[in-house]
């Protein structure tokens, strides 16, 4: 056996011999060089649904003539993907679901510095802090609830309530979630780090039901499986869409000044290689545009961040909600708070 | 033709040394299923050993862990006695419509096992976590046990269990002296290959809410960006996979020797079930019932909704189609490509290097597709940076992820072609490779056959390695499925699941053999 | 001539040698047996004329040609040998006439358009299986089956043919058959033939020349009659052939034992005649020990019959002596003996000394 791994280790190097090691230290590419022009193209990963984003890419074709090839996967595959490539990619824009998986290609070098004219338009603490990213549109933390058992007035208005023993096993999220994590983040710079320990803690012991997705949680708060799940608003709004509003068990609650109603952004960044390419300005004009801004908004419920363009019916005023003046692409703090949830067993 | 069945001092398995060009081809295949690996090992390298230290240390890994350890016994336990039970009846029992059941028995390949999750999670919400994910994944992975395991048994003999009821054993001895081992070198390997996949399963267990290592990884990939603790997870598997592998080979090493006595004499007794019958067809319908009947009943029910049927593009459901069958017929090619060294080289030879050989072959089983499928954006990039996101990489991706599932399959019936043929062939003035071409190659068809049809089945549902290494724009059946399962429209993704169970249930189908109802047949 | 010459060929590596250094020479157009008992490596021998197997070293030729030597080993289907391997090894999906045709072509194409030629047919003749030539071998008899495998091999001309116990799977009347047959065979077309064998006896009666094996060392090789009659040491003597074996002293020409003065030659070839006194073991064929009624004779040795086997043609008549020596004897008829009777046994014509092993 001893000799079988040897062997296995041989083979192992062979492979490595034939990937040619190369562990690519991506060099960083002048400033000047990367001023590229408008070839009328944009390659473009989406880490958002094809069924939404196609129609939009349709839309800005049809207004600018710039062809687009998208490529669709989940934002996370793409992150992972992106820093595969590295220098290599084909990407010359990357539209996320969150603001992590832009950070971390922020961290790791690979994407590059927008102009300020169109970072400055989307508020502060909804977008990229040091202008490697443009945040697109906003997703409220809620809390959905079950309006069979639970009566309206009777749903807390503060997350800290959950850890109390009387909301055991009722409560369904999914740690893994990045928005999750988002919030846990936001209770620790608001709340402070022992606050959002306790939390943490309280939740590890008060029998929560793990979930992979919101979506999941979602699901089991509208079959009566929990009484509360914490998800962000939009999917309600999407199920709503497809069932009917009326058919919906879960009914949400917005957490107006608590840090479990903080807003998540989802963003767009264009990569190092294409910094200053006309055609991926191009689309992330257009994604604030008002135009976007509201294809988002009639799509998907989500907040626009572009300010004077409506919120959809339903949700409370963006103001309203905690704007924790957060970087939510911090991926320093994110790890922190994965150390903080994996350190009760919750990752 | 005759077969003598005499003691022959031919050299046993091992005595001879494995010709150069063999091992050459061989270890550039194990070289290239140890891509992932490889890069596995590069990513690690990239963390500090204190942090890997603090990751093997957090307090969920042992849960992980050993979530992930209990799901493979238990699917893996169920698979098997399901598996040899079905084989069994399909087999050894006076069946009516035998062929409809021997072609049910396999269906369950076809169906991906997140549909299956969707389909049972639509009917009954609650059905999660351990239990609700060892009930899905023993239903469709129990084919993988089945086939092999009835293809043995057809091939052999009822006539040691005779042997052993005149010695005076009951029947339930009689079978464990008389046919157990003539069946456990194909219950061991079919066996393995469901300890693999439950290891590597990813998108039934998410559903199932059921936290095993390749939920972590998914969740270091898409919550934690860090690549680097995804691959210390992925280590983990590895290592989870090695064991298996080897521990199937020991098994394996065992049977080989108890076995080989009986070659050559194949006669199979048929039994009349009596009062087993109810209970025997309940059981034949009951596997294929959950695993295909089930989600089909749902997709079916989504599928008559007008607004769905409305909906649907029937151009991009025949490309997606077209793409589906194209690239798994180029996985297959590759698969076979890089197995078929690796078989051959395992049937005919034993010893440690042949063993470690095909042991690595076996890893990308035990992966998950993002995992493989980074490793080969990773060496396509670095290699051949001009075929990266094409068909090419992409079929070769399916190559070093389900080459495992052809090794077995080649390597039984390489190992069922007598060797002398091949002498005789170099005698007669055929080279080397033409003696493996014309003889060996084309006795043991069946076996490449069915190692082709079952990776091609296999990456028809393959998602994760799909999306990332895919020739952007391209969709295949899968990724439209993930398109439309992600928004909560489950409605529009009803057509596309259908068109990939029905895909897939071809290669199914002509796995189940029931064309000749004689399985991995090799004339002799 | 000689047509297949081998020189201290060894096989396998130094920790388990499988032929320990073989030195044969078969002259041309003589069919050469090969016998020893099971694992002495006389597989082994054959797989290496071949070149399915790696000759470590030592030299092979074959006619003109040298196929093996040091750092040389010429591909098998260079060789020209033919192959008939002992389960026929007929190729399955293949036609009897295909399968003849197999090596005069490469591939299942060339093979079916050759099938249809007169050497084919010419072949198919020779074996007498013309009738045969479009049936698959699973509906071939086990001899059958045979002559395909051989007329295949002798299909492409081979300069020597090499049969791995092609009879031993078949009944002992078609056997006879077959192996008269095939000899003939090899002797009409002029094909020099090694046959590796279990059955001494198919040597013996079959051969033009034996070669004895044990342990991967090749002990004797000479004509039948010289293997039975003159074997080199007492092993050989065992293994072609019934022996009584019984320690002695040497007296010049004689061997003086319990059987008494008995008349002997000096066997041991490699050893050089004893000297006076020695010790050696007597070897006496059981038809050289023949049986009359008690007490006929005064030289005879007194004996009890213990056992009888029947063999048709003869019989093997177990003795025990008087002071208890087991003995066989071959008697052409029983006669009235059965076990137990009281017999004297004669020593008949010269036996042979050899050095204690």
């Amino acid at each position: 056996m001893r000799f079988s791994l040897a062997i296995t280790a041989g083979a192992v190097a062979l492979a490595l011999a034939l990937t040619g090691c190369s562990t690519s230290q991506s060099t960083p590419a002048d400033d000047a060089a990367g001023a590229a022009q408008g070839d009328g193209t944009l390659t473009l990963y989406v880490g958002r649904d094809e069924a939404l984003i196609a129609p939009l890419i349709e839309k800005f074709t049809e207004a600018t003539g710039i062809d687009v090839t998208a490529r669709y996967a989940s934002s996370s595959e793409l992150n992972a993907l992106l820093l595969e490539e590295g220098d290599n990619t084909p990407a010359e824009a990357f539209l996320s679901q969150d603001a992590g998986a832009l950070g971390s290609l922020s961290n790791a070098g690979l994407l590059s510095k927008l102009p300020a004219d169109l970072t400055t338009v989307i508020p502060a603490g909804f977008t990229s802090a040091n202008g490697m990213w443009l945040g697109v549109t906003g997703r409220a933390r809620v809390i959905a609830y079950d309006s069979e058992t639970v009566d309206a007035a009777d749903v807390p208005n503060a997350i800290a309530t959950f850890t109390d023993p009387n909301y055991a096993g009722e409560v369904a999220f999914a740690p893994g979630n990045a928005s999750m994590q988002s919030f846990v983040t936001a209770m620790r710079v608001l709340d402070g780090e022992d606050a959002a320990e306790a939390w943490v803690k309280g939740m590890s012991e008060n029998s929560p039901v793990l979930t992979e997705k919101n979506g999941e949680t979602l699901d089991l708060v509208n079959s009566g499986e929990v009484s509360f799940g914490l998800i962000n608003h939009y999917y309600w709004f999407e199920d709503a869409a497809e069932l009917g509003a009326d058919a919906m068990r879960a009914q949400l609650a917005f957490l107006a000044g608590d840090a479990g109603g903080m807003v998540n952004v989802t963003g767009a960044g264009i990569l190092k290689g294409s910094k200053g390419d006309p055609d991926a300005l191009a689309f992330l004009e257009y994604l604030i545009s008002e135009e976007g801004q509201r294809y988002f908004v009639e799509q998907t419920y989500e907040y626009p961040l572009l300010p004077g363009v409506a919120a959809p019916d339903g949700v409370p005023a963006l103001n309203t909600l905690i704007n924790p003046k957060l970087d939510l692409s911090d991926l320093e703090s994110l790890s922190q708070t994965q150390e903080l949830l994996a350190k009760y067993g919750l990752l | 033709m005759t077969q003598h069945v005499i003691e022959v001092a031919a050299p046993s398995v091992g005595a001879r040394r494995p010709p150069h060009a063999l091992l050459a081809l061989a270890t550039l295949a194990c070289a290239v299923a140890s891509i992932p690996l490889a890069y596995l090992l590069v990513r690690v390298s990239g963390s500090a050993p204190n942090e890997i230290a603090s990751i093997l240390a957090r307090p969920r890994m042992p849960a992980l862990l050993l979530n992930t350890v209990s799901l493979i016994v238990t699917v893996t336990l169920a698979s098997f006695v399901l598996g040899l039970v079905t084989a069994f009846l399909l087999v050894r029992a006076r069946l009516r419509a035998l062929r409809l059941w021997i072609v049910l028995a396999a269906l369950p390949l076809a169906v991906p096992s997140y549909l299956a999750a969707f389909g049972w999670l639509a009917l009954f919400p609650g059905m999660q976590g351990f239990w609700g994910s060892t009930f899905l994944l023993t239903i469709v992975s129990t084919p993988y046990v089945t086939l092999p395991v009835a293809a043995a048994m057809r091939g052999g003999t009822t006539g040691l269990d005779d042997v052993a009821r005149t010695l005076g054993h009951g029947p339930w001895r009689a079978f464990w002296l008389g046919t157990w081992p003539q069946i456990r070198p194909a219950a061991l390997a079919g066996s393995l290959l469901v300890a693999l996949y439950v290891l590597s399963e990813f998108g039934a267990v998410a559903l199932m809410r059921y936290p095993v290592l390749t939920t972590a990884i998914q969740q270091a990939y898409g919550s934690s960006f860090n690549r680097n603790y995804a691959a210390i997870l992925a280590i983990i598997l590895v290592a989870l996979a090695m064991i298996l592998v080897f521990g199937e080979q020991r098994a394996r090493g065992r049977a080989r020797r108890q076995f080989g006595a009986v070659t050559g004499v194949s006669r199979v007794r048929v039994v009349t079930l009596g009062a087993a019958r109810i209970p025997g067809y309940l059981l034949l319908a009951a596997v294929p019932a959950c695993a295909v009947g089930v989600p089909v009943a749902v997709l079916i029910g989504r599928l008559l909704q007008a607004e769905t049927l409305r909906d649907l593009d029937i151009f991009s459901l025949a490309q997606a189609i077209a793409n589906t069958l194209l690239l798994a017929l180029g996985g297959a090619v590759f698969a076979v490509l890089l197995a078929a060294p690796i078989a051959a080289l395992a049937a005919r030879y034993g010893g440690r290097v042949v063993r470690a050989i095909e042991s690595a072959g076996y890893l990308g089983l035990g992966l998950p597709g993002i995992v493989v499928g980074l490793s080969l954006v990773f060496f396509s990039l670095a290699v051949v940076p001009a075929l990266y996101q094409t068909a090419l990489v992409l079929t070769f991706a399916y190559g070093v992820l389900f080459m495992p599932k052809a090794i077995g399959a080649i390597r039984s019936s390489v190992a069922q072609v007598p060797e002398s043929l091949a002498d005789v062939a170099r005698a007669l003035g055929y080279s080397r490779w033409q003696s493996w071409w014309h003889v060996t190659a084309r006795l043991a068809r069946p076996g490449i056959m069915a190692g082709a049809l079952l990776v091609a089945v296999t990456a028809m549902k393959e998602l994760p390695a799909t999306l990332l290494l895919r020739p952007t724009g391209t969709d295949t059946l899968a990724t439209e499925l993930w398109a439309r399962t992600d928004v909560s429209s489950y409605g529009a993704a009803a057509p596309y699941a259908a068109a990939l169970v029905l895909v897939a249930a071809v290669p199914a189908f002509l796995l189940s053999d029931a064309r000749r109802g004689r399985p991995d047949e090799v004339p002799s | 001539m000689t047509q297949l010459s081998l020189t201290d060929v060894v096989v396998g590596f130094d920790s388990e040698p499988v032929l320990r250094g073989i030195t044969l020479d078969v002259p041309s157009g003589a069919l050469a047996a090969v016998v020893g008992p099971s694992g002495c490596g006389k597989t082994t021998l054959l797989r290496t004329i071949a070149g399915l197997m790696r000759a470590r070293s030592g030299e092979i030729r074959i006619g003109q040609r040298m196929v093996a030597t040091h750092g040389i080993h010429l591909a098998p289907e260079k060789r020209r040998v033919g192959w008939v391997p002992q389960d026929a090894a007929l190729f399955p999906h293949l036609t009897v006439a295909e399968n003849v045709a197999f090596g005069l072509g490469i591939g299942p194409r060339a093979a079916r358009r050759a099938a249809r030629g007169p050497e084919v047919a010419r072949l198919l003749g020779l074996v007498s299986l013309s009738a045969l030539s479009d049936r698959l071998p699973s509906q071939l008899s086990g001899g059958q089956a045979q002559r395909v495998a051989l007329a295949r091999a002798l299909a492409v001309r081979p300069e020597v043919v090499l049969l791995d116990e092609p009879f031993a799977a078949l009944d002992p009347v078609l056997r006879v058959e077959l192996r008269t047959e095939v000899r003939a065979l090899l002797a009409s077309e002029g094909v020099t033939g090694i046959l590796v064998t279990h059955d001494q006896a198919e040597a013996l009666s079959t051969a033009d020349f034996v070669a004895v094996m044990n342990a991967g060392t090749l002990l004797q090789f000479g004509t039948p009659r010289e293997i039975y009659e003159w074997p080199h040491d007492p092993w050989v003597a065992g293994f072609v052939g019934e022996s009584n074996l019984v320690a002695g002293i040497w007296r010049d020409g004689f061997v003086e034992c319990r059987l008494g003065r008995v008349i002997a030659s000096w066997g041991s070839a490699s050893i050089p005649t004893p000297v006076e006194g020695q010790a050696v073991t007597l070897l006496l064929r059981p038809e050289q020990l023949t049986l009359g009624p008690e007490g006929t004779q005064p030289e005879g040795l007194p004996a009890t019959v213990t056992t009888m086997s029947y063999g048709g043609h003869d019989v093997l008549v177990g003795l025990a002596l008087a002071d208890g020596t087991r003995m066989t004897s071959r008697v052409v008829s029983a006669g009235t003996l059965t076990a137990g009777a009281q017999v004297t046994a004669y020593i008949v014509g010269s036996a042979m000394a050899f050095s204690p092993q």
